[in-house]
Order: C-alpha cells, then sequence, then structure tokens
C-alpha cells in the first residue's frame, strides 16, 4: 500500500489546503526545466512520478476517497487514529483502552531486540509494513529483533534505525529503550574486538 | 584535516599558519604518526591537521597512501573527525567520502547542480563495485550502470534482484552497501532558494534511488568574503550574522544526526 501523504511530503491530518500546495509545488519540481533535476532529468522514470503524485493527491483532494484511504492505513496500523487526526470519542475511548491492555507488557522485564518483536506483533504489524514507513529494509529489522548485530550496518547507523524504529513502534521512554539497546550492542561490540 | 590535495587552503580560513609540517610529510614518511603533525591552535577547541602549503600540489594519492591513512585516522581519539576533501571525483575524493558519513556541500546553480550528481552516483557506484575484487563482479555491476556509468533507480532494483541470483553470497553485502549510503547536503551561498536543499533530496531519492539528507542552507553574506580577505573565521567576527545563525543551524543537525558515544571514533 502506497503511502500517499509521504508521497506528497506533508503529514497525515494536514489541512486540505497544505496538501493543494504540496501538490502543486511538486508538479513544479517535476518539469523538465526544473533546476534539481538539471542532468538527471529522465523522461519515463519523471512521468512515472509525477503520475504517482497526482494519483496521491486525486485521493487526498477527494474528501470522501481521503477517508476512506485514512481508514485502511488506520487499519493496517501504519499511522495512529490520532496522526490521521479522526478521532472519534468512542474511537479515543477504544484507543486508551487498547493502550491499558498493552501496559502489561512493556512492564513485563521485555527488553532489546524482544521489545521490538512483542510491541509490533501485539499491534499486529507485518515486518514489511514497517520497513514501507520506516525505510529500514527487513532483513535489518529482523535483525534488529533478533540482536543478531553481525547483520547490521556501521553502529552510527544502528543507532538511527533503532530510533526510528521505537518511533515508529511509539514505545514509551525512546531514549532509554535505544540507549539500552546501544549498550548491549557496545558490549558485543567490545567482545568482538 | 585538510585533506583538499590540490588545493589546501583551510589554515587560511582559519586564521591558522602552519610553520611545521603538514600532513605531506606524512606521506614522505618524515612524520611517523598523525600526533606529530596535529597543530592544536590557542583559538579553536579542536586540533588541526594542515594540507599541503606550498609545493607542486597532487591531485590523487596512491591507495596505498590512503589505507595507510585511514588506518592511523582510526587510531586518533576524537569524538569527530572532519575531513576536507576538495571539489572533484577522484579515487581520492570517493574513498574518503565513503569512509563514513559524507557531507556534500554545494551551491544552487546548474553547474554544482551536475557535479553534486555526479559525484553522488560515482561515490554510489564505487562503493557497489568494491563490494567484491575481480573481474567477474566488475563486469556484472557494468550491465546494470547506464552510459554515463552510474545507476538509475530502476537498474539498482534490477540489480538487487539478479544479484540474488548470480551471486547469492554477496546480496547481504549489496543490500548493506546499498542501505548504510546515506549522505548529507549542505546549501551554501543561498539567496531565495530556501527550498532547494529540500528539492534536490527529494528527487536524489525518486531518480537515483539515494537518501541525501539535507541539513540546511547557509545564506550568502558579505561578511564572509571580507572575514576571507581579514584572515579571520565569519562565525567569530559576525557572531550575530544570518551566515552564523545557519553554520551553527546546520552543526547542530550534524551532532544530532551523528551521535557518537565517548569511545567511538570517527570510522
Amino acid at each position: 500500500m502506497k503511502d500517499y501523504y509521504r508521497l506528497l511530503g506533508v503529514r497525515p491530518g494536514d489541512s486540505m489546503e497544505k496538501i493543494k500546495d504540496a501538490h502543486r509545488r511538486l508538479r513544479r519540481l517535476y518539469t523538465s526545466q526544473s533546476l534539481p533535476l538539471y542532468s538527471i532529468y529522465e523522461e519515463d522514470r519523471v512521468r512515472k512520478i509525477v503520475e504517482e503524485i497526482d494519483q496521491a493527491a486525486e485521493v487526498l483532494l477527494d474528501p470522501e476517497k481521503r477517508r476512506k484511504y485514512d481508514l485502511e492505513l488506520l487499519n493496517k496500523g501504519i499511522y495512529s487514529s490520532r496522526e490521521l487526526g479522526v478521532v472519534g470519542e468512542e474511537e479515543e475511548k477504544e484507543e486508551k483502552e487498547e493502550k491499558e491492555e498493552k501496559e502489561p507488557v512493556l512492564e513485563e522485564n521485555v527488553t532489546g531486540g524482544r521489545l521490538f518483536r512483542r510491541v509490533r506483533e501485539l499491534k499486529g504489524i507485518d515486518l514489511k509494513d514497517v520497513a514501507r514507513v520506516t525505510r529500514i529494509q527487513v532483513s535489518f529489522l529482523k535483525a534488529i529483533e533478533e540482536e543478531n548485530y553481525e547483520e547490521l550496518p556501521a553502529r552510527v547507523f544502528v543507532r538511527g534505525f533503532v530510533m526510528n524504529y521505537a518511533r515508529f513502534l511509539k514505545l514509551k521512554n525512546i531514549d532509554e529503550v535505544v540507549n539500552d539497546y546501544m549498550k548491549k550492542y557496545d558490549e558485543w561490540n567490545r567482545e568482538k574486538k | 584535516m585538510d585533506l583538499d590535495l590540490g588545493g589546501a587552503n583551510l589554515h587560511t580560513i582559519l586564521g591558522v599558519f602552519p610553520k611545521g609540517r603538514t600532513i605531506h610529510d606524512f606521506f614522505r614518511r618524515d612524520a611517523k604518526s598523525l600526533e606529530e603533525i596535529i597543530l592544536k591552535p590557542d583559538a579553536y577547541f579542536f586540533d588541526f591537521i594542515p594540507g599541503l602549503v606550498n609545493a607542486l600540489p597532487e591531485v590523487s594519492i596512491p591507495a596505498s597512501q590512503r589505507s595507510k591513512l585511514i588506518r592511523h585516522l582510526k587510531k586518533l581519539t576524537y569524538d569527530f573527525i572532519l575531513i576536507d576533501l576538495g571539489a572533484g571525483i577522484s579515487p581520492h575524493t570517493l574513498d574518503f567520502f565513503n569512509i563514513d558519513a559524507g557531507i556534500l556541500i554545494t551551491l544552487p546553480d546548474p553547474a554544482s547542480v551536475e557535479n553534486l550528481y555526479r559525484f553522488l552516483r560515482a561515490a554510489f557506484t564505487r562503493r557497489i563495485l568494491q563490494i567484491k575484487s575481480g573481474k567477474e563482479w566488475r563486469e556484472f555491476v557494468k550491465k546494470y550502470l547506464d552510459k554515463k556509468g552510474s545507476f538509475y533507480f530502476d537498474d539498482l532494483e534490477m540489480l538487487r534482484e539478479d544479484t540474488a541470483r548470480f551471486f547469492p553470497d554477496l546480496y547481504n553485502k549489496l543490500q548493506n552497501r546499498i542501505e548504510s549510503f546515506r549522505p548529507y547536503l549542505i546549501v551554501n551561498m543561498v539567496k531565495n532558494e530556501r527550498e532547494f536543499g529540500n528539492d534536490i533530496s527529494r528527487v536524489t531519492e525518486d531518480l537515483l534511488g539515494i537518501q541525501l539528507k539535507f541539513l540546511g542552507n547557509v545564506s550568502y553574506d558579505n561578511g564572509v568574503v571580507e572575514s576571507l580577505r581579514r584572515k579571520v573565521l565569519a562565525a567569530a567576527t559576525f557572531p550575530d550574522s544570518v551566515f552564523t545563525r545557519d553554520v551553527e543551524n546546520v552543526v547542530d543537525r550534524i551532532s544530532k544526526e551523528l551521535v557518537f558515544e565517548e569511545d567511538e571514533r570517527l570510522l
């Protein structure tokens, strides 16, 4: 499922006006005379991109289509109802209950890679969907969850990956979780040396 | 560290004039270690290794010297090591750019844009070619390069798929090399093209499949020219200028992006 919000460089919940502006700006960017495209302009590829952003705008600028699309994003867990700005009273209540349900898991002393997996599974999100939103490859996400450090790239990227993944899962105490993860990673690194 | 081999001039910009030895003493083996050529200017909170000041400039150094320098850099204990590479595409600039977080500085004009993309694609291509030495891999990768000798997004997808088929043992390494290529962009001498950097970043991802992170603009400022003429740091001379504010903003972004632990080195 394509993330039309990302495609237009806007956030879910942004106003129609903002989406319209973003679309207009991108259409201006993707023309043969545009400076940022100088020397890499390629007609076929650019046409495809323009089609995609038009498609995104078509959905997001039509209130009915956007509503349906948002619902789909919500069901797939790609964005929360809060992010999508579609929190009704009932949903808010549900969300609260949902959170309360999740609470015990986070306090069960689940740490490191296992914490990521547990929370993700609890939310019923597929690794592929995580990869699509965070732009982190599935194999890296898997390695993070399994603490398979060998498979991960240089440390500075690992930290970024872990941070983004934690943000995606909306973990509590993100800094703490990330530092904790990196501490274990560093221990492994030292032993390796 | 000034590694702009053809036109070292950081000392002038910093107002630190090397009386003693430079990086070339290291290359010529007159200096055994980098520590011997490190300057510790009183005016700054950082140390400095000057580049070649007066001799015939060398455009590149042999690969053996490059790896020796990298080895010695690894032994240094600094929070950050900033390497000024100068412009142009050469094995020298590409390899040092690829060591870790490479930061590109460009201007909002067509010639700079062209060079920016050419450099990015060359660095990326070199990264992939270097996965394995030998003709077999080189010839295989070359099939996916366009006329200009670099990748377009779609070719890259094909290369991924075919690598899985023909070089399965290299697949993870290839993925790793692609994913871990995260160059950064600063746009210099900006007048009113505030969105230019974001646009470049967007286009680079869409068309070249490379995530180029935009760190910020540095505004055009007459004070910088004046500072250069007076051989003093612009940020120190005009602390309240737009230029200085921009630089601070960019530095802030860099340090947030690259979080290093105490014992972490650049490499």
